[in-house]
């Protein structure tokens, strides 16, 4: 069984000249030695190379000239109406351009012939903005301001809020984020890091997760990973400012043409190509649920598999570097968009397609107010990396060998043989991408880790559905305020099942538990998580009450909470 | 022109060897065989399950040698020995293999299988088709299936044929396609593995069905409401499986059952008009050369229709003549009286 290493970091531990303050050493001590930097050096000609690719990439996929001129218009005509609706992030000539080259289009259509060069130009144009836009940077010094300011900035906060006064900001010196655990197969990751390309895969819930996870990466002493951050985030001045220089890359989710999808992907591509550790969200959205993603976009992980396609293919199987995916489980006991999350959840449920993304929470104000109030609010919060995999989801050794179901090693360039060849076949990558999804999804799971918070959601939420069994869900989200009392005799009893089941799951390895969730009496367990669960919500999801019963405020991020532990089929044991 | 290379075929049961007949007009092929002494008999007579074997095939009873020359292999053996069957195979196989299997039958995993011995229920995860199989048990993905309307006796006789492979590579239908596919047998393609597995599994509960409607004289009106209404039940019961129903009315449904549940010439009809005409299930199993997956599925369907609450009473009816012995009399009444519903309630 994999060894399980808690790591809480300390603020005591600070130590300038370790990577962050974790026990970990960074594995390439020196910044300008990192994929990243090096990668990153020449902005101008990373983009030039970009573009190109993707202009090649558009026409090669579209058969006829006619097919290319289409998917230009399709996307003009898509970025029309997306510009019709500006986020503040958003280029102030954005209408501008979009109008011009729409113009020049039209223009080009009234000649009877002898056009695609000049569209290809227009392409060419509309290329060079997504990418322009899309590629990040990476600056040392900004880097390594950064990794000091930030847990510096943390542990002030932290500080202040239990003194709850910014007087005594540079007073008593408490925990660093005590309650953090970043745990999991690290020893594995920091080993494979070091000759081969690292894609992290986290899950997704919190506008925070891009900090907390970068930290984490951090935390372990990995090399900054290219990292692909939601628009949102830029629009925060002070936010942008750091990812623009730490290898953050744009995704424009409301983007959905072929172009803009081709582009970022090409870019993803090639940085993993090049030996780029990389980090993007697979589930593409924050997890509006709260449950952990059964569904993965596969476009980027798409581009995980095809840099490691032509890395063995212009090796021609020798000396290539080898792509390690590894999923980060990210867990809160408190995620304070958790009232809109659930509210578009519900309203969205069996008609995704017609959600469109807001850019809520996106003024600096907010998001600041937001990490404060997480720092502050003193919840329980993990980082759990799961065991690495190759790209096609296979469990790696600590040597990096591919295994199979028992245990024998398995020569991944046969996955691209056809034949003994070796062989371009872009619907096999399809496939083998959604076998890698697959085996993402089942890894979050396992990788899931039960707090104290979820398992208290989860066995009131069960309560009130099973004294309502009757009703469907959203009656019993709308119960009157006097039905949302449990006793806590019945909610000690519900708890210490789901406790004595998940105990039995993580034995067989399909969750991970939180010490505090197995090592306290149960009565401390429920006091404990009552405390904590969702702190800073105006409307509380569970409370205790003068005359000792436990009152749930909000059914809805009751909900929310309880969803973290869907799926494990632990509703039996209620 | 790339090199042209053998096909294998893992299995010389009557279905295995009308296959490798059918792949031996394309390509030289090497049909394996579990016993050496099988494998003998087969060069000496020219001749395996009753069926003159083409000069391009060459018998062999090594899987190492065949697993080395060919990249593409059809396992064709019963689900019973499926199992041990990819387990030998798989420390020969890579990823670059493609297997497209031929049998028409479940496995259950051990977890799974005393609660259906037990309480006759059994959860979907405890169950697996042969693609799943060869998937948990080996490194090869490129898997696929070949189901349909495709009677070993018909094959190997030079009648015209169509069938389906089903995967979700693209590579395996066509590499599959290529290599069967002649004047005389068509070869479609589907994505819908899952589907067409089932389709061709599920199929086998209304042969033995039609058979004892043939054995018991009841007439082509009962045979025709025993079909529809028991296809109903498996589309239901697939549906809670989380099955694509689609392939439910292509060559691997449809086109299968108007095959074998009208032919004699179907193992699984056979045992059905056996079981009609008095004999016990464990004489007929004892006295058949090969194994007819029907009986087993009836019991798996019947677990899986338990376990998911999916009203089937024809496929109870059947588990329950075959396993419990109810009298086939009291069956047919009980399955007349039955309460009935709408007719077409499904898709």
């Amino acid at each position: 069984m994999p060894k399980l290493i808690y790591l809480h970091i300390m603020a005591d531990q600070q130590d300038t000249s370790q990577s962050t303050t974790s026990p970990y050493k960074r594995i390439i001590p020196d910044i300008e030695d990192w994929p990243i930097h090096i990668i990153s050096k020449n902005r101008e000609q990373v983009i030039k190379s970009v573009v190109e690719e993707t202009l090649q990439n558009i026409i090669n996929k579209n058969a006829t000239e006619k097919d290319v001129h289409n998917e230009l218009a399709k996307a003009i005509y898509l970025e029309k109406i997306r510009v019709e609706r500006p986020w503040k992030t958003d280029p102030p000539d954005d209408k501008k351009f979009w109008t011009e080259v729409k113009n020049k289009l039209v223009e080009f259509e009234s000649h009877p012939d002898g056009n695609i060069e000049a569209e290809k130009e227009i392409l060419r144009r509309i290329i060079t903005r997504y990418v322009t836009e899309i590629v990040g940077n990476f600056n040392k010094g900004t880097y390594q301001f950064s990794e000091r300011f930030v847990p510096f900035a943390f542990n002030r906060l932290l500080n202040a809020s239990h003194s709850r006064a910014f007087v005594r900001l540079f007073g008593n010196k408490k925990d660093l984020l005590k309650s953090i655990h970043v745990i999991g197969e690290i020893d594995q990751l920091r080993n494979l890091a070091k000759d081969g390309i690292v894609v992290v895969v986290p899950t997704h819930t919190s506008n925070i997760d891009s900090i907390t996870v970068g930290w984490g990466i951090s935390a372990i002493g990995l090399p900054a990973c290219f990292y692909g951050a939601g628009l949102n985030l830029f629009s925060v001045r002070f936010l942008a400012y750091f990812m623009n220089r730490l290898g953050a890359y744009r995704v424009d989710r409301r983007k959905k043409n072929a172009v803009y999808l081709e582009a970022l992907k090409t870019y993803s591509t090639q940085t993993i190509y090049q030996g780029g550790h990389s980090l993007f969200f697979p589930g593409g959205t924050r997890s509006r649920s709260n449950m952990v993603e059964t569904q993965l976009k596969l476009g980027l992980l798409g581009t995980a598999l095809e840099a490691q396609r032509r890395q063995i293919i212009n090796t021609n199987g020798e000396g290539f570097k080898k792509v390690y995916v590894v999923p980060v489980t990210l867990n809160y006991g408190f995620v304070l968009e958790a009232p809109e999350l659930i509210d578009e959840h519900l309203r969205n449920v069996g008609k995704e397609r017609y959600f469109v993304p807001s850019d809520k929470y996106s003024s600096s104000y907010k998001i600041l107010k937001f990490l404060y109030r997480f720092i502050t609010a003193d919840a329980d919060f993990t980082i759990a990396f799961g065991r690495c995999m190759d790209i096609f989801g296979n469990p790696v050794d600590d040597n990096g060998n591919s295994l199979d179901q028992n245990g024998n090693v398995i020569d991944i360039r046969d996955y691209f043989k056809s034949k003994g060849e070796l062989k371009y076949d872009t619907q096999r990558d399809a496939v083998y991408t959604k076998m890698l999804s697959e085996g993402i999804v089942k890894a979050f799971k396992r990788n899931n880790v039960a707090l104290p918070e979820h398992v208290i959601a989860y066995a009131a939420f069960k309560l009130f559905q099973q004294k309502h069994h009757t009703s469907d869900l959203y009656s019993v989200l709308r119960m009157p305020e006097e039905f949302r009392e449990l006793s806590k005799d019945e909610l000690r009893e519900a708890v210490r099942k789901v406790v004595k089941e998940l105990t039995k799951l993580e034995h067989k390895e399909e969750i991970r538990v939180d010490p505090i969730v197995k090592a306290e009496d149960t009565d401390e367990l429920i006091d404990y998580a009552v405390k904590k669960l969702g702190v800073y919500h105006a409307k509380r999801p569970l409370l205790k009450t003068k005359k000792g019963m436990i009152k749930c405020q909000d059914m809805k991020l009751l909900l929310f909470y309880h969803n973290r532990l869907e799926g494990y089929g632990l509703e039996k044991h209620v | 022109m790339s090199k042209k290379y053998s096909v294998g075929v893992v299995g010389a049961g009557s279905f295995g060897t009308a296959v490798a007949n059918l792949l031996a007009e394309n390509n030289h092929v090497y049909l394996y065989s579990r016993r050496a002494e099988n494998v003998d008999e087969i060069i000496r007579s020219k001749t395996s399950s009753n069926q003159k074997i083409h000069e391009n095939i060459t018998p062999t009873n090594d899987i190492g040698l065949l697993t080395r020359e060919c990249y593409l292999i059809f396992p064709i053996v019963s689900s019973d020995g499926f199992k041990d069957m990819i387990r030998t195979m798989a420390p020969f196989l890579r990823p670059d293999h493609i297997l497209i299997h031929g049998t028409k039958g479940l496995a259950v995993k051990k977890k799974g299988l005393d609660k259906l011995k037990q309480r006759a229920r059994i959860a979907g995860k405890n169950v697996l088709t042969m693609s799943e199989l060869i998937r948990s048990e080996s490194v090869v993905v490129r898997v696929g299936c070949m189901a349909g309307p495709n009677l070993a006796k018909e094959i190997s006789a030079g009648l015209p044929a169509a069938t389906v492979i089903a995967s979700r590579f693209d590579e395996v239908i066509h590499e599959g396609q290529m290599a069967l596919k002649s004047p005389r047998f068509q070869v479609y393609g589907s994505y819908d593995i899952v589907g067409v597995e089932l389709a061709g599994v599920l199929k086998n509960i209304l042969a033995i069905g039609s058979g004892i409607v043939s054995g018991l004289n009841l007439g082509e009106n009962a045979r025709a409401l025993l079909i529809t209404k028991g296809w109903a039940e498996i589309i239901k019961l697939s549906e809670a499986l989380g099955a694509d129903v689609k392939s439910f009315l292509g060559l691997a449904g449809i086109g299968d059952i108007i095959a074998t549940c009208s032919s004699p010439n179907s193992r699984n009809y056979s045992v059905g008009y056996r079981l009609a005409k008095g004999e016990t299930i464990t004489d007929i199993k004892n006295t058949m050369e090969e194994v007819a997956e029907g009986i087993n599925t009836i019991r798996i369907a019947n677990g899986l229709a338990n376990y998911y609450k999916v009203n089937c009473p024809i496929i109870k009816t059947l588990a329950q003549g075959i396993f419990e012995e109810l009298d086939v009399q009291a069956g047919i009444e009980y399955l007349m009286k039955y309460r009935m519903s709408m007719d077409v309630e499904f898709i």
